[in-house]
């Protein structure tokens, strides 16, 4: 108890003791200059050393993606200019396609006409033929036919070829129409 | 029994006491290299700054951890604040201001904890530093200026009758530099101390409506953390403005 007031009848203000000044101040120096060395020696440089090379890894790093951002670019035009000489090229193989089916196509119709035509000459001459022999039937027929019936009611000679020759004019006259 | 004591002494409060300095080893008086609670605590703040910038950046990582976080916040901290006061030109001295900001800011932290030491909030510890500054400033002024330094106290700027009343102000005001660099960063530690510690003696008395003071004593004490982080800028920050005037000392 005794020491405890001593020790505030001592106090006063301990800031204004000038005798513990110089202890202090050794202190002071000893730890101030340690602190120092250990800031200065260690802990600078080695913070400086991240720092340093984290701002170079990201220096080099935005330097690396700008370069793949231009290769990036360069690919993009190369890929544009390839799409429009392929979109150039198919448009030139569509139209000359287009145009080598219009030939054909021409072609085709122009055989086609000729072979048309030929087809329906061939058929005018086989209706012609066929009319013809038609016609030639139709005469016999006729002739046949009117003589039998002539036949049947005058049973006279000379008649037979008077009306045979009548009939192969009438005959004649419905083919001419 | 005790408690009769007390109340017959009535409330005794020795908020200074925790300042006295005294020997740690030994029961001898204090000799000028007795190992003190000073020197303890100042030990005490050595290891702490070695744990916090060696033991926080062991592991040198890109991406850093939370604690190399802080570590290197603090390092771009300090470094930008000399950077845009004194200028580029004053970056080789950024290991000295970072010193200075390191050893105040783990006293002014440390003395926080209950039953310890605050180095800083002795004059002689801050007077010692801030004369370190005052006469460095003073020595880099004149190797790098010559006599040109004493354009620090010639205002050009001013009116010619007035500049010789400036220099007189502007030459008392340099001087009075240090004093009040070193008063402000020890008065602002012992104050809040003191007060904390009378609140403590308060608590002691009170019996249940002790409380009151343990409410005042928390809130004094976020108070404290604040100005223990503001005074370790504030001492660095008028380092760095008094160096500015060493390395550029023309108006």
């Amino acid at each position: 108890m005794a020491a405890e007031n001593n020790v505030s009848e001592q106090a006063g203000i301990p800031q204004l003791e000038f005798s513990s000044f110089p202890n202090q101040i050794l202190w002071l120096v000893v730890f101030l200059l340690a602190i120092f060395i250990v800031v200065r020696m260690i802990a600078l440089p080695r913070i400086g050393q991240i720092v340093s090379q984290r701002e170079k890894r990201i220096k080099t790093d935005l330097e690396d993606a700008r370069k793949l951002n231009e290769k990036i670019e360069g690919l993009e035009n190369s890929i544009e200019e390839t799409l429009a000489a392929a979109k150039r090229f198919s448009e030139g193989k569509a139209a000359e396609t287009r145009n080598e089916i219009l030939e054909m196509q021409n072609k085709a119709l122009e055989e086609a006409e000729v072979t048309v035509k030929a087809e329906v000459a061939e058929a005018e001459k086989r209706i012609e033929a066929i009319q013809d022999e038609a016609l030639t039937n139709i005469r016999a027929i006729a002739n046949e036919a009117a003589v039998e019936i002539v036949n049947q009611i005058v049973p006279k000679r000379g008649i037979l070829d008077e009306i045979s020759g009548v009939v192969d004019a009438k005959v004649q006259g419905k083919a001419s129409e | 029994m005790a408690t009769e004591t007390e109340a017959q002494k009535g409330l005794e409060i020795h908020p200074m006491d925790q300042f006295l300095v005294t020997p740690v080893l030994g029961d001898g008086p204090l000799m000028w290299y007795s190992f003190s609670n000073t020197a303890m605590w100042m030990a005490i703040t050595l290891l702490g700054v070695i744990i916090f910038l060696v033991v926080g950046t062991r592991k040198k990582s890109y991406v850093p951890d939370r604690f190399q976080m802080v570590v290197e916040l603090i390092y771009g901290f300090v470094r930008n604040m000399v950077q845009d006061v004194a200028g580029r030109d004053a970056l080789p001295f950024f290991p000295y201001i970072m010193t200075a900001f390191m050893f105040v800011i783990f006293s002014n932290v440390l003395g926080l904890i209950p039953m310890s030491f605050t180095p800083t909030s002795h004059i002689a510890v801050t007077a010692t530093l801030a004369l370190t500054v005052f006469i460095s400033v003073t020595v880099i002024g004149f190797v790098k200026h010559g006599l040109g330094f004493l354009g620090l106290f010639w205002i050009s700027s001013a009116p010619l009758p007035l500049r010789p009343v400036l220099a007189v102000i502007e030459i008392m005001s340099y001087f009075v530099r240090p004093i009040s660099h070193s008063i402000r960063l020890a008065g602002n530690m012992m104050a809040g101390h003191a007060m904390i510690k009378v609140f403590a003696a308060f608590a002691g008395v009170m019996g249940l409506g002790a409380f009151v003071p343990i409410i005042a004593i928390s809130a004094v004490y976020g108070l404290e953390l604040l100005v223990a982080f503001i005074q370790a800028y504030v001492f660095t920050i008028l380092t760095c403005v008094y160096l500015k005037d060493a390395l550029h000392p023309q108006h």
